[in-house]
């Protein structure tokens, strides 16, 4: 049997204690321990928390750490996440639609869609096969009491507080024998064969490893700084590179109500996110410092949130989209921002760290050849990556606002992915359909080769196979932003039936409605959070 | 199938109205025999509106919950289950790293699925009224093709598809390249946007008259022809029925069982090259046994491949005018039922077909070869070397390379999920597709395991020992015993009370008749 490999892991923000805790339980078994990990944090460097509202797929995380849900929420500050409701997107005046996380489907061929389209959208489509955004306008999440019936198996995600995350994983690590050190990076030792050798620090350590997790952050030490593996950069599809964000206790002002989803609100230079906590608000102003600078995005922003938050501090969080071009070379892995990061539009900050960690446990080096494995992880993470920034993008294009620069700008072609551009097109003849998601590649699109191709071999564009954004999440965006309204027209004529919703779903919505309490009450009964005054 | 598929979903989708014929050669044999389906027909059944006990009594149908594969890897009497239901344990599935770092003394199929143990008992998957609440077992059917089909014409001509029973002796061509029309020997003229090719071999649309190649693929299925016999019960029946299909490795390819109602459907699915049409016959009789001396032979031939393109122009070629893959692992069914759901979602209600044919193309296309490939990959696995047939298909040219990057890759980490996602592994040349009729589509076919995942590979690489030295290595050769997980052990208690035998059910549910029990009958 191999004696366990050892795992060093650099930096300790979400990423770095995640891959901890996540590596160690499901790789580790009692019987048979595979890594023997080590973190170690730098005390001069301020954590950055990427990424208050979460997918669901960090229930998948949470389960295989073991971590109980309650306990979860009350550590982390937590609120449940039925939806991203998006304003403003579209024309910039009151329109909206939600993206659930949940929705039916019709067994055994869904015709909902097509349903849909066939009537006369009098109700948004997401209301039409999902129970949540009805659930999020009266402020109610996906569990009833405990000891009262439960309603049914919604799938959520979080709002959490990301420091705090950080915090909790590590002591759940630390218990469990992985191995923390707070002490500064000072030098890589490298070995002959350019692998990573150890890592010394200021305090006077050596830390020495079989494979090296770069979670320092854009600062990348190891993965670009030590190994000069370069970024490549994907703003000319995203052009937001910087946030301003303010938070707001309850205890000064507290709107009388959680929310259980992410607002995303478009406005002049790029968009608002509001993320409701246990305890306060944050807001964020996601925007592109090409089309305005700081000050007036900070103006911008507290004119949106009202003179509720005047007295609350701003911080500004500059940032990059793009990816390592190999996330993993030689005995080295970036995860987090040093592997990549697309805008927070659809919340994938986490996912990425999410999607990495869970990857190298698949792909984790039991035996010395780590060359094939690192071959396919690259793929995998470039292909998801694209596949995000794809889905992000298609945000974008869509709208009809012209009514600055920048929605003009983003309005452009040359700011349409020509994968995304081939799929529309497709889409506008024939409306999106399971098989569509399956290997989507598209009339017209070109074969472009992937930069993280270092590998012979690998020149192909990479594949989205919706491993994460699928048929009905392109559905949520594309119909709430309108798509095919001039189509159907032409296909089903103008005058269409009423728009109708699935009878489940209605059915979902009332019983939700009369058996769940709104989801503040819920936090305060079973996770204490405090019960504030309604200013 | 097309027919009866696409009037209920076309219908039920209530787009805009579309009218299907079928046009039929009175005198055309229809190619037809047992038919093992996989579970993707629930979906086929359930669309057209198909009652299963209506289903089974009238296609001779019985349950399937499995292959059993016999003597694949030694010839010695070695056998493994392809289960098709096959539970795993959440949120991590540690199924294959458990059973690798064993002794494997139990069967690995046995540690992710009760199903092996109920075909041993012989069970039924479900009980005879309803279905069983805590044990519901994912299954298929095997089927008379030719009853199945007189069914479904039922069914939708009942529906409103025209049917005419009238050869068709000419097709008329529009001055744009499309078909405009098919006449028939009666003097009919069928004018129609779309014509589906459901002629077979012969291809009389998109090969006879379109021009479109067939890409052959026999380099690494080497069988190429098929020996059938009926085992009636009346003549012998053995008092069970097999709920699972048998794939038992002959001399020079292997043995196809399908037991139906009321017979059992025999075939010996083999390779010219090899073995002659006499031996063949010869060699299947003697598996059989001395029942099947007297028993008719028939003998078909079949190419394995694949349209370049299965929709060119205005035709879309459905079955085995469109691919066609050796039986194993049931591709036939398989690629119908894929062909008729992808044509639904492509449907041309509008005239610009050409964006519609370039997806459905490389979506059949990359299906094909993901079937391909793991049927390639049974054969490739065998340590026999007992005679020519078997020495010829271990050899590293009958190997796909796309399968050859894969079993290499398995070797220096075991299969896991995300290997089913965007399948391009080191090593794996680029080769683009050969239906890449329109611009553009220059790309390898690439499998997205949609039918075939982690679970069924894992269920045929440790079936054949795959890895068995590495694990010597990896783990050291003093290995603990393998362990059941408790929720198959629990599932299999209840089995026997919950189950009836599959015979008993047949003729509880189904009506088959009691056959008397040959003297003798020794399965």
């Amino acid at each position: 049997m191999n004696r366990p490999k050892r795992v060093v892991i650099l930096g300790g923000g979400s990423a770095g204690w995640m891959a901890a805790a996540y590596l160690d339980a499901a790789l580790n078994q009692p019987n048979l321990k595979v890594a023997d990990i080590t973190l170690v944090e730098s005390p001069d460097v301020p954590r950055i928390g990427v990424g208050e509202a979460t997918i669901p797929s960090i229930n998948h995380i949470l389960a295989v750490i073991g971590i109980n849900e309650v306990d979860f929420l009350t550590r982390v500050d937590g609120t449940f996440k039925h939806a991203i409701k998006y304003n403003n997107w579209l024309d910039g005046n009151g329109d909206s639609y939600y993206h659930a996380f949940g929705r039916r489907r019709m067994e055994p061929i869904d015709y909902s869609a097509t349903n849909w389209l066939r009537s006369d959208r009098s109700i948004p489509f997401s209301e039409t096969i999902s129970s949540q955004p009805a659930l999020c306008e009266s402020c109610i999440g996906p569990h009833s009491l405990p000891g009262d019936p439960k309603v049914a198996q919604f799938t959520y995600a979080f709002h959490i507080n990301a420091l705090g995350f950080a915090d909790y994983l590590c002591e759940i690590a630390t218990a469990r024998g992985v191995q923390h050190h707070r002490d500064h990076m000072t030098e890589v030792e490298m070995a002959d064969d350019g692998n990573i050798a150890a890592i010394n620090t200021r305090g006077g350590l050596r830390v020495e490893g079989d494979l090296f997790i770069d979670c320092t952050g854009f600062a990348a030490l190891l993965i670009e700084k030590q190994l000069g593996v370069g970024w490549v950069d994907c703003s000319q599809w995203l052009l937001s590179d910087r946030a301003v964000t303010i938070q707001l206790p309850y205890e000064v002002n507290y709107p009388g109500y959680v929310r259980p989803n992410t607002l995303a609100t478009a406005v002049s230079a790029g968009w608002i996110w509001e993320i409701p906590l246990q305890t306060r608000r944050a807001w964020g102003y996601v925007h592109s410092s090409s089309y305005v600078n700081a000050d007036e995005a900070e103006r911008e922003l507290r004119e949106f949130i009202g003179p509720i938050a005047d007295d609350q501090a701003a911080r500004f969080v500059p940032f990059k989209v793009g990816y390592r071009a190999k996330a993993w070379v030689k005995n080295c892995i970036a995860i987090g921002l040093s592997a990549g990061f697309i805008e927070p539009l659809e919340s994938t900050g986490l996912y990425l760290s999410d999607l990495a960690t869970v990857m190298l446990t698949e792909h984790f080096p039991h035996h010395d050849d780590m060359e094939p494995l690192a071959y396919r992880y690259n793929r995998i993470i470039a292909d998801r990556f694209h596949e995000i920034l794809d889905f992000i993008n298609l945000h974008y294009c869509l709208t009809r606002r012209t009514d600055n620069d920048y929605w003009r700008e983003v309005g452009r072609p040359e700011r349409t992915h020509d994968r995304v551009r081939a799929k529309l097109e497709f889409w506008r003849s024939k409306p999106p359909s399971m098989l569509d998601f399956d290997d989507a590649s598209f009339p017209g699109e070109p074969a472009i080769a992937l930069p993280s191709g270092g590998i012979a071999g690998d020149h192909r564009a990479p594949v989205d196979t919706a491993g994460v954004f699928g048929l009905s999440s392109y559905e949520a965006i594309l119909y709430g932003m309108d798509f095919l309204r001039d189509e159907v027209d032409h296909w089903y004529g103008k005058n269409r039936p009423p728009t109708q919703v699935l009878p489940p779903v209605a059915q979902r919505v009332e019983i939700a409605k009369r058996q769940i309490p709104t989801h503040d009450e819920w936090l305060q009964q079973v996770c204490g959070m405090p019960a504030y005054l309604k200013s | 199938m097309a027919a009866a598929y696409l009037s209920a979903m076309l219908e039920n989708n209530g787009q805009r109205p579309v009218k299907i014929s079928v046009v039929e050669s009175p005198d055309s044999p229809k190619l037809g025999y047992g038919e093992a389906t996989l579970p993707t027909i629930q979906h086929m059944l359930a669309v057209i509106g198909i009652d299963e006990i209506d289903f089974m009594k009238r296609v001779d149908g019985t349950f399937r919950q499995a292959t059993r594969y016999v003597n694949w890897l030694r010839g010695s009497g070695d056998f493994f289950y392809y289960p098709f239901d096959d539970s795993r344990a959440q949120p991590i599935d540690r199924a294959a790293l458990h059973w690798l770092m064993s002794d494997r003394s139990v069967a690995f199929a046995e540690t992710v699925s009760p199903q092996p143990i109920i075909c041993d008992l012989g069970l039924a998957p479900c009980p005879v009224e309803g279905q069983a609440v805590d044990l519901s077992l994912k299954y298929a059917y095997h089927i008379d093709e030719l009853r199945f089909a007189d069914m479904l014409c039922e069914i939708a001509t009942s529906r409103g598809v025209q049917h005419h029973l009238d050869p068709v002796t000419g097709v008329e061509m529009a001055d744009n390249g499309d078909i405009a029309a098919v006449l028939t020997q009666n003097g009919g003229r069928l004018e129609a946007d779309l014509f589906v090719d459901c002629t077979g071999s012969q291809a009389l649309l998109i090969e006879k008259q379109l021009g479109v190649d067939w890409v052959d693929c026999s380099q690494w299925l080497l069988c190429d022809r098929l020996t059938t016999m009926n085992v009636d019960y009346e003549h012998n029946y053995s008092g069970r029925v097999r709920p699972f299909t048998t794939a038992t490795a002959l001399s020079a390819g292997w043995a196809l069982e399908i037991p139906l109602q009321s017979r059992k459907s025999l075939g010996y699915v083999h390779s010219s090259r090899y073995i002659d049409e006499e031996a063949a016959c010869k060699e299947l009789r003697a598996f059989e046994g001395r029942h099947a001396q007297s028993l008719d032979a028939q003998t078909t031939e079949f190419n394995v491949g694949h349209r370049a393109v299965t929709w060119a122009r205005n035709c879309v070629s459905l079955g085995q005018s469109g691919g066609f893959i050796e039986p194993l692992e049931s591709p036939s069914p398989l690629l119908n039922d894929l062909g008729v759901v992808a044509l639904a979602e492509h449907f041309p209600f509008d005239n610009d077909m050409a964006p519609f044919a370039f997806r459905f193309n490389r979506v059949v296309a990359n299906r094909f070869y993901e079937i391909l490939d793991f049927a390639n990959m049974h054969y490739c696995l065998t340590k026999r070397t007992d005679t020519e047939f078997w020495r010829e298909v271990r050899k590293s040219g009958r190997i796909n390379d796309r399968l050859k990057a894969k079993l290499d890759f398995w070797m220096v980490k075991v299969p896991s999920k995300s290997d089913f996602v965007d399948q391009r592994f080191p090593g794996q040349p680029e080769m683009p597709l050969q239906s890449g009729g329109l611009p553009g589509d220059h790309r390898s076919p690439i499998d997205t395991a949609a039918v075939f995942g982690l679970e069924s590979h894992e269920a045929i690489l440790y079936g054949m020992q795959f890895l068995a030295d590495e694990c010597d290595a990896w783990y050291g050769t003093m290995r603990p015993p393998t362990g059941v997980p408790s929720y198959i052990i629990g599932d299999l208690k209840q089995a026997p009370r919950i189950l009836p035998p599959h015979e008993v059910w047949l003729k509880q549910a189904a009506g088959m008749p009691d056959y008397q029990v040959s003297k003798g009958a020794h399965r």
